[in-house]
């Protein structure tokens, strides 16, 4: 975008209730800010809160995407915004707040609570009947799982994936792409001593895998690419064999 | 990143200081817009806005005070490393109260060798005029100035000093 170029006005139509004030009731906000070169949603974002909003709440921390706090619905789709262009969008952009999770305020929301729960059930830690030994020598893993246990590993649990989940909005306890991601990330660390029947109980149901209505919107709106089709085929064929 | 950027020089390091006072002042008359209930993220920026100031000068006017290029502290007025006058370390106290931070410098601490060409950019600095032992022997007086007692193992050094030259033959 040249300077001669005119630039777009951007109209952003805001989600906005404060779950602490008591007059504070759902509506949205409407407010327009002009378009700069290489403008994503959270420079805009700060943008509103300089020019129009001082109080206007949403999260964020690394602004690179790696963080995961300033996931949002943007124009009906979740998507992290440091990690969405303007330029990306047309002129009228419509951010809402992810849904599944609690809202905090505005654009703000509790992911912490859900993801602290989805680990607290799939017991997203390595389970060893081993004593850790401080004067060993660490055992060694091949390069290969090691890089598929990173491939998993590099969910930033920005809650995308939840909240385009056809099945997760509907049943809370839905452990959604994240979840049957983490599964399989410890499913396939050779330290894990569980077997494929302990597995079963967590992940054989319908809050794990058989709970997937097999939409894939997780696949598709995952901000980190997360082979999440893969981590689904996976847990299925796991689970088949297992019975 | 203008003014206490890259490339500094002393004008514009004495321009970001004089800015950054006059924004220490005005943040003590800071207003908040938003006075919603609940969380707020213009009280929390103004909770840290003043430290993050306080910070900011105490950078600004380290760099403006020190005239001399070093490591990540380049200065366009006074591009060479200066070994004669700057081999020390910037100490920074400013006590809640007071209107400006004050500045003293430490003794980098023993040494066994001058410091020389570090492997990077220009092979060009202004050497320390001192000898090692002169300057060895000042930083012993500083320290034992500051109440430090005399230690098997020298600060600064993880041999003894002089240990260098029985290994060097």
């Amino acid at each position: 975008m040249s300077s001669n170029q005119t630039r777009r006005r951007l109209q952003f139509e805001i989600f906005r209730y404060n779950p602490q004030d008591p007059n504070s009731e759902a509506h949205t906000d409407t407010f327009e800010i002009e378009e700069t070169e290489f403008m994503t949603l959270y420079i805009a974002l700060n943008k509103i809160r300089e020019e129009h909003d001082p109080g206007l709440q949403f999260d964020f921390a690394c602004r690179s995407a790696i963080c995961g706090s300033c996931a949002m619905m943007v124009n009906g789709r979740p998507a992290l915004a440091c990690r969405t262009l303007t330029t990306d969008l047309p002129e009228k952009i419509q951010l809402y707040p992810l849904p599944v999770f609690k809202l905090i305020g505005d654009l703000s929301v509790d992911t912490g609570t859900w993801f602290r729960a989805m680990a607290e059930r799939t017991e997203a830690w390595v389970h060893s009947q081993i004593d850790f030994d401080t004067e060993s020598v660490e055992e060694r893993m091949s390069d290969d799982i090691a890089a598929d246990i990173y491939e998993n590993d590099r969910c930033i649990e920005c809650g995308c994936c939840v909240a385009a989940c056809g099945a997760a909005n509907m049943d809370d306890e839905f452990l959604a792409g994240a979840g049957l991601n983490r599964i399989k990330r410890f499913m396939m660390d050779p330290r894990d001593t569980r077997t494929d029947g302990d597995w079963f109980e967590v992940v054989g149901n319908k809050d794990g895998v058989f709970g997937c209505i097999g939409l894939m919107a997780c696949a598709d709106v995952c901000p980190k690419e997360l082979p999440l089709l893969e981590v689904y085929s996976f847990l299925r064929r796991k689970r088949l064999a297992a019975r | 990143m203008h003014k206490v950027g890259i490339f500094r020089t002393g004008e514009e390091l004495e321009e970001a200081v004089a800015e950054l006072g006059q924004l220490l002042d005005d943040c003590e008359n800071a207003v908040l817009r938003c006075k919603d209930p609940g969380l707020n993220p213009e009280l929390a920026f103004a909770l840290r806005v003043k430290g993050m100031l306080r910070l900011a000068m105490t950078v600004a006017k380290g760099a403006l005070a020190r005239t001399e290029s070093r490591g990540a502290h380049f200065r366009t007025d006074f591009p060479l490393r200066n070994d004669r006058d700057w081999l020390n370390r910037t100490l920074v106290r400013w006590a809640a109260d007071d209107a400006e931070p004050s500045f003293t410098y430490e003794p980098t601490g023993l040494i066994d060798l001058p410091p020389g060409y570090r492997g990077y950019g220009a092979d060009e600095r202004i050497e320390m005029t001192d000898s090692l032992e002169q300057y060895n022997d000042s930083v012993v007086d500083e320290q034992t100035q500051h109440g430090r007692l005399p230690t098997t193992e020298e600060m600064g050094s993880r041999l003894r000093r002089g240990a260098w030259q029985e290994y060097a033959g």
